[in-house]
């Protein structure tokens, strides 16, 4: 009991003693919490003068808090962002437009400054197949609202930046291992290393991960047995079961991921390149919107890898001017096979199982040119002209094929291959006339064969009146150029669209932050309006006739959908955090919280966007004791009630996904006699077992949605070896 | 044999010697890609001024106006860019550990012309703009002995040997100081500025 009561006193006693501290310090301790940002204007700059609203989730962060993949940082970390899983790849919202299965289209995801989305579909991942080491990401820094002005299409909810780290804070070997019981397992292995080369400072940092999924198995639930109306018999579902007429159950097999990634980065002098290497294989283990399939078999998967290169060259020609130039390639490709009984699959009684395999490919590379004018040579006035050029190719296909044998059952449907340049150019101004003001405009034109050339412009001024207040105002706007795949892709149940235009959204915001020492406050509010959002349209009888009788669709065409400029969306809100740091930063906290008012506008109707909440936030708190002694962290996340993602569909109005409150608990610190050892123990819990997303067949009187994991742990330990300082010795 | 006009057998070579020099002039250009993201010079200005008022031995150095040196490479257009841009935002900063200051460039010419400018002038706080990777080690045993605060806008040289530094690390802003430097040139930060900087020994 004494020895409790002493270790109390002991904590409190350092508690005081470092509130004492921070006080005596507290204005070097506010400058010091100013986070620096680069994704905004591409320059260094204060993250609370930036023109957009930055975040920046830092490497600390995510090992305290047990965070292992982007999304996870996204839900407990972030601001105005929100995220929305299902069984497969979660989707990222922001400031309450959540575009469930999304597939990361409408966020530009970037590493290092590298854009993943390619041009074919536009996918970004948020999951392990973001195709990045997590241990290599320094931090993440986040631009909130429409990003097109510097970055071009995809960038209309936002702009995802992972900064690897340099070789200085990644000196030495790392293995990692962590394992989720019941779940998953992750092991990674890097290293950095400093160097001369040729007499130029250099650098190399490596990095390689592994991840693979294996459950837990998920009880879905049924649906009332189904007959087919065709032959008066029960449906099949599982292709080695018996034609019950009953969907669902539990999911033993099919849920499953297999995510391995590699990257280099190295720097010398005046040049850096960029390397990651990816694929990202996962099941498909039941019907959804967009997939019909066996329920839960072990075959059906995805399989997404990509190749990315990136070489970049910085010259400082003279104190006014700089010149930045960055040459890149990319190669992705993507695979989906998945197999149904062929009656109902594919139509076909040929055979007793049909596989549906999609295939489709893009590469591209490109070079960027960008000119920096200092013209006051103090960071002042400087103008940027930049010219993206880039050349793309691309490829789809289906085939309808015997799962048992892989021969066709059919002709070859949807094949397009084309390749077309897109030519960037783009312009920004920053000014600031008066150390209280920060001015800033720019616009990007993006030109390709298959649209009118679109204008992306941004204006944005921050005002500070007195040391720690930050007045922002922001005007933006953003585009997503439709993938190939929307624009040109055609197959069994889906018809070519005949033109789109690229999808817009323009945005206004205002915000107000304020520092008090080491803890800052900001409130800001937002309008956005969003314009042709390509969606697919399930085509009426009607209109598959008309299409028919053009030769476009063949005859045998059954359910068929096509992509068309359907929606569009307006919302406005406010978002506010309260962050900050206590005891010397011994104790930091955050509590960010966004409340919206969404509508989706379609065919003269109004309804609330589904899977998007109007209310959604998370808060977070961790102390760390020091020494050998572990640092304990707590991270919470709400998502208020949402329509499922049928809501639209007939049927299905008036559905909602309850409330999701999520905690996370996670205890690290070093292993004790063991230098360079570290452990990190997890628990999560969640107060709902339900996921905004409807499975199986639509059925609308009975809603069954993707399960959420109510209990999940995981421990860790990471070993660091071979990192001692080359000179001398930090503390 | 024909051939193409003289002129304009000229013109190429001149456009291709042209494009050729432009690009092994941009290509052997000073950069600093190897050395990370750097702290803005406004954040850094702002950060002098403050730790000036951490140091014991600060205003007993200074004097009435504390006198700052911005040291540049003239080899380095990094150097001179960093140098302006510094200068300029101390200038906008009110006071630097609560006295007024002054600023001014100074050229590198040799370690000892160095230290002998910052007895002249009575620095208070030497400034080292990037660029002087090859001069560190000449540069922190010319001025060990002197009663001055070193500051180095990159990490790396308070390694080397300056006193103190700035650096980002995961989007946060980073002081590092090299104690035993410190003390060589009679710097002494307070507990609570100390308990917030990375420290080297």
């Amino acid at each position: 009991m004494r020895a409790r009561i002493a270790a109390v006193a002991a904590l409190a006693a350092s508690f005081g003693a470092g509130t004492a501290l921070a006080d005596g310090a507290s204005d070097l301790e506010s400058l010091l919490s100013e986070n620096v940002t680069t994704t905004a204007s591409t320059a260094t700059e204060k993250s609370s003068t930036a023109p957009a609203t930055s975040l920046t989730l830092s490497s600390d962060d995510l090992r305290t808090y047990g965070i292992r993949t982007l999304d996870e940082a996204i839900e407990f970390l972030s601001l105005g962002l929100v995220t929305s899983r299902s069984l497969g790849s979660p989707d990222v919202g922001a400031r309450g437009v959540l575009l469930p299965n999304d597939d990361g289209r409408h966020f530009l995801v970037l590493v290092n400054g590298h854009a993943l989305n390619d041009p074919l579909y536009g996918v970004a991942r948020f999951d392990q197949g973001v195709g990045v080491p997590f241990d290599l990401v320094d931090h993440i820094e986040v631009v909130i609202g429409p990003g097109s002005v510097l970055y071009g299409s995809n960038a209309m909810l936002g702009v995802i930046n992972l900064i690897t780290k340099d070789a200085a804070d990644y000196r030495g070997g790392h293995v990692a291992a962590d394992y989720e019981f019941g779940s998953s397992a992750t092991v990674s292995a890097g290293a950095g290393v400093e160097f001369k080369l040729f007499g130029a400072k250099s650098e190399l940092t490596v990095g390689a991960q592994y991840y693979d999924r294996f459950g837990p198995d998920a009880d879905l639930g049924t649906l009332p047995p189904q007959i087919n109306t065709l032959d008066g018999r029960p449906y099949a579902f599982r292709r080695d079961g018996p034609p019950t007429g009953v969907w669902g159950g539990t999911l033993r097999n099919a849920n499953f991921v297999q995510a391995p990634s590699a990257m280099l980065r190295f720097r010398s002098g005046s040049f850096e390149v960029n390397v990651l290497a990816s694929a990202y294989r996962h099941g498909v283990p039941y019907t959804t919107t967009g997939t019909n399939v066996d329920f839960d078999d072990p075959e059906s998967s995805s399989l997404e890898r990509a190749l990315r290169v990136d070489v970049r060259h910085l010259a400082v020609l003279s104190p006014t001017v700089t010149l930045s130039s960055r040459a890149y390639a990319d190669s992705f490709d993507s695979q989906q096979r998945v197999n149904r009984i062929a009656l109902y699959g594919c139509f076909d009684n040929s055979v007793a199982v049909c596989q549906y395999y999609r295939a489709g490919r893009s590469e591209w590379m490109g070079l960027e040119e960008r000119l920096s004018l200092d013209w006051l040579q103090d960071q002042s006035l400087v103008t940027l002209l930049g010219v993206d050029g880039r050349m793309r190719w691309v490829a789809a296909k289906e085939d309808m094929l015997d799962f048992s044998t892989e021969a066709p059952i059919g002709p070859t449907r949807g094949l397009f291959r084309e390749s077309r340049p897109l030519f960037s150019p783009y312009v920004q101004q920053t000014w600031s006339p008066a150390p209280f003001l920060d001015l800033n405009a720019g616009a990007r034109l993006d030109a390709e064969e298959r649209f009118s050339p679109v204008i992306s412009p941004r204006g944005a001024a921050a005002i500070t009146p007195v040391r720690g207040t930050v007045f922002r105002a922001i005007y933006s706007q953003a585009f997503r150029a439709p993938g190939w795949i929307e624009t040109d892709g055609s197959g069994s149940h889906l018809a070519p669209s005949g033109g789109l235009r690229p999808e817009r959204v323009r945005s206004v915001e205002g915000s107000l932050e304020q520092r008090f020492g080491a803890h800052r406050v900001l409130f800001g509010v937002f309008r956005t309006w969003w314009e042709d959002l390509v969606e697919p349209h399930p085509l009426s009888q009607a209109e598959m006739a008309a299409l028919e009788a053009r030769g476009i669709l063949p005859l045998t065409a059954q359910t068929v959908t096509q992509f068309q400029n359907l929606s569009s969306v307006d919302n406005f809100g406010y978002n506010a955090a309260l962050d900050g740091t206590l005891a010397t930063r011994r104790l930091s906290y955050g509590l960010n919280v966004t409340a919206t008012q969404t509508r989706r506008h379609a065919n003269g109707t109004e309804v609330q966007l589904p899977a998007s909440p109007t209310a959604f936030g998370n808060a977070r708190i961790a102390y760390a004791f020091g020494g050998i002694a572990p640092t304990l962290a707590l991270a919470a996340s709400y998502v208020g009630k949402r329509p499922v993602d049928r809501e639209y569909i007939a049927g299905y109005e008036r559905t909602y996904a309850p409330p999701l409150g999520e905690f996370r608990l996670t205890v690290g610190g070093p292993v004790p006699g063991v230098r360079g050892l570290a452990y990190r123990l997890s628990a999560a819990y969640a107060t709902t077992s339900r996921s905004a997303y409807v499975v199986g067949p639509n059925f609308p009187s009975v809603v069954l949605t993707s399960p959420i994991d109510r209990f999940s742990a995981f421990c860790g330990l990471r070993y660091d070896f071979g990192g001692a300082e080359p000179e001398g010795r930090p503390e | 044999m024909f051939g193409l006009p003289r002129s304009i057998v000229r013109f190429r070579r001149a456009a291709h010697s042209t494009a050729l020099s432009l690009s092994l002039g941009v290509l052997t250009a000073s950069s600093g890609l190897a050395d990370g993201a750097q702290v803005p010079p406004g954040l850094q200005a702002e950060l002098v001024a403050k730790l000036a008022a951490y140091d014991r031995n600060f205003a007993a150095r200074a004097g009435e106006t504390a006198h700052l040196l911005l040291l540049v490479n003239p080899k380095d257009p990094r150097s001179a860019a960093s140098a302006t841009a510094m200068r300029n935002a101390l200038r906008s900063v009110g006071t630097i550990g609560g006295l007024p200051h002054v600023e001014s460039l100074v050229t590198y010419e040799t370690p000892a012309t160095l230290a002998n400018r910052c007895r002249a002038e009575h620095a208070a706080i030497l400034y080292v703009t990037p660029g002087f990777d090859d001069q560190l080690d000449a540069l922190r045993n010319a001025l060990s002995e002197l009663d001055l605060l070193t500051v180095a806008a990159e990490r790396d040289a308070v390694a080397r040997g300056m006193v103190l530094g700035f650096d980002v690390v995961a989007g946060k802003l980073k002081l590092v100081v090299n104690l035993s430097q410190a003390k060589r040139q009679n710097v002494a930060f307070r507990t609570e500025a100390l308990a917030l900087m990375v420290v080297i020994r």
